[in-house]
This record gives structure tokens, sequence and C-alpha cells, in this order.
């Protein structure tokens, strides 16, 4: 299954006789929409993994501070 | 990133004195509001209507609540629904990052930072836009294939 046009649908980029179309391709072949579902549920993973990235990057924001920062933060939880 | 880090570093202390406030911790305080970031993040500039440091707070809180199981009345700052990874995904998504972190790194620029192919191209050192779409393809390829295995065991 062509993951390039899938994603076109996915992601709305498909033009609107395009997109009825590949829907009507979809009901006629089962294994068609089983690869629109997997491809969605990658699309999900990919931003879940996308966000545990933005957790790491302000971590290292949060530990690259200055001291005096880190005083302010060390004090509200004395 | 400068914005974000001094945004960071304006707002981080009024949420911890308020999480302290409602019993939480260090960790606690800094779970949420990088939750809160990444929310605000996200976000298109147009779709906040109040402060950056109005909304980290109010989604701060939210996001407190929502840890206590308290109800939260409907407000003008919200939550994604989808925005946590649900427990029954979490192998499927330690085993994508394990199996595939290159390809994960790369789809998640694309996908989530909405990096444009010539930036891919450069930071992830391609040759042409040509052979970094080619790649991305392959990758989310590769991860379809992993989510339709995990489906398939799942229900055997």
């Amino acid at each position: 299954m062509n993951s390039i046009e899938i994603d076109q649908y996915l992601l709305g980029t498909m033009p609107e006789p395009e997109k009825l179309l590949f829907e009507a391709k979809m009901l006629a072949t089962p294994a068609l929409q089983d690869a629109v579902q997997y491809q969605r549920a990658a699309h999900q993973l990919i931003c879940w993994y996308g966000r545990d990235l933005q957790r790491e990057k302000l971590s290292a924001i949060y530990d690259g501070l200055d001291a005096d920062f880190h005083h302010t933060i060390t004090s509200i939880f004395k | 990133m400068e914005d974000i880090t001094a945004l960071y570093r304006d707002t981080f202390p009024h949420v911890a004195r308020i999480i302290k406030q409602l019993g939480g911790d260090l960790d606690l305080a800094k779970d949420l509001f990088h939750d809160a970031m990444i929310i605000y993040m996200e976000k298109k500039p147009s779709e906040i209507r109040v402060s950056a440091k109005a909304y980290l707070i109010g989604i701060t809180r939210i996001l407190w609540l929502k840890r206590q199981k308290l109800r939260i009345r409907e407000e003008q700052l919200s939550v994604p629904e989808d925005f946590y990874v649900p427990e029954e995904q979490q192998s499927l998504l330690a085993h994508l990052r394990a199996a595939g972190e290159k390809c994960m790194q790369l789809l998640q620029a694309f996908y989530y930072e909405q990096m444009d192919l010539q930036e891919m191209a450069n930071t992830f050192h391609y040759s042409s836009v040509r052979s970094v779409t080619v790649q991305k393809h392959k990758c989310l390829e590769k991860v379809r294939a992993t989510v339709k295995n995990a489906t398939l065991y799942e229900l055997n």
C-alpha cells in the first residue's frame, strides 16, 4: 500500500475528487482500509515520540538555567 | 529556543509555588510544567488569547486537577484528548524507540515539528530533499508495519 497516497488522505492534502475516489477504493479494499488505520496509528505514535523528545529538551533547559533560578526553586520546595 | 528558555525561566517559579501550595513536589511541578509547555508550543499563536505565562499557569493547574482525577469544568483552556500515551500503547512506543530511533527522529521532525524537507536534509545529513523524502516514506512504512504486527499479535 502506497504510504504517500495514504498520507495525502490522512493529512488532508488530497484534492476533493481524488479523496472521494480514495474513499470508494477503501470501501472496496479492506486491506487498504487496514493500511490507513495502521498509518493513522503510526502518526499518533510519532506524535507521542515527538512529545517525549520535547520533554527531554525541556529537562535540559531546566538543568542549564543559572544558579539564581535554581536557588529560587530550591527555596520554594524547602 | 531562546524564547522558550526565557519563558521557562520566567514562568516556572510561579508554577512551582502553585504546585507546592497544592501539596506537590519539585518533580511533579516539573512534569506538569513541561507538559503545559508542550501543549503551549503545539498551539498556533492565534489560538492563545491570554499571555503565554497565564496560559502555562492555567494549563498546569488543569493538568494537576486531571492527575488528581478531579472533575474539571469546561474552560477556555484545554488539554488535547490524545496528549498522553495510553497504557496499552506504551510498550509499542518503547519498542519503536528501541528498534528504530533514527527513523522515529526523522519522522517526528516532519510530522511533529513540521520541519521542511530542506531543513530535514541538512539536519539529518542527506544529500538531497529527494533522498530524505524517500527515507521518510521507508521509515513510515516500517513503523506502519510494526503497528500492523503489534495489532495482529494482540488479536491472536
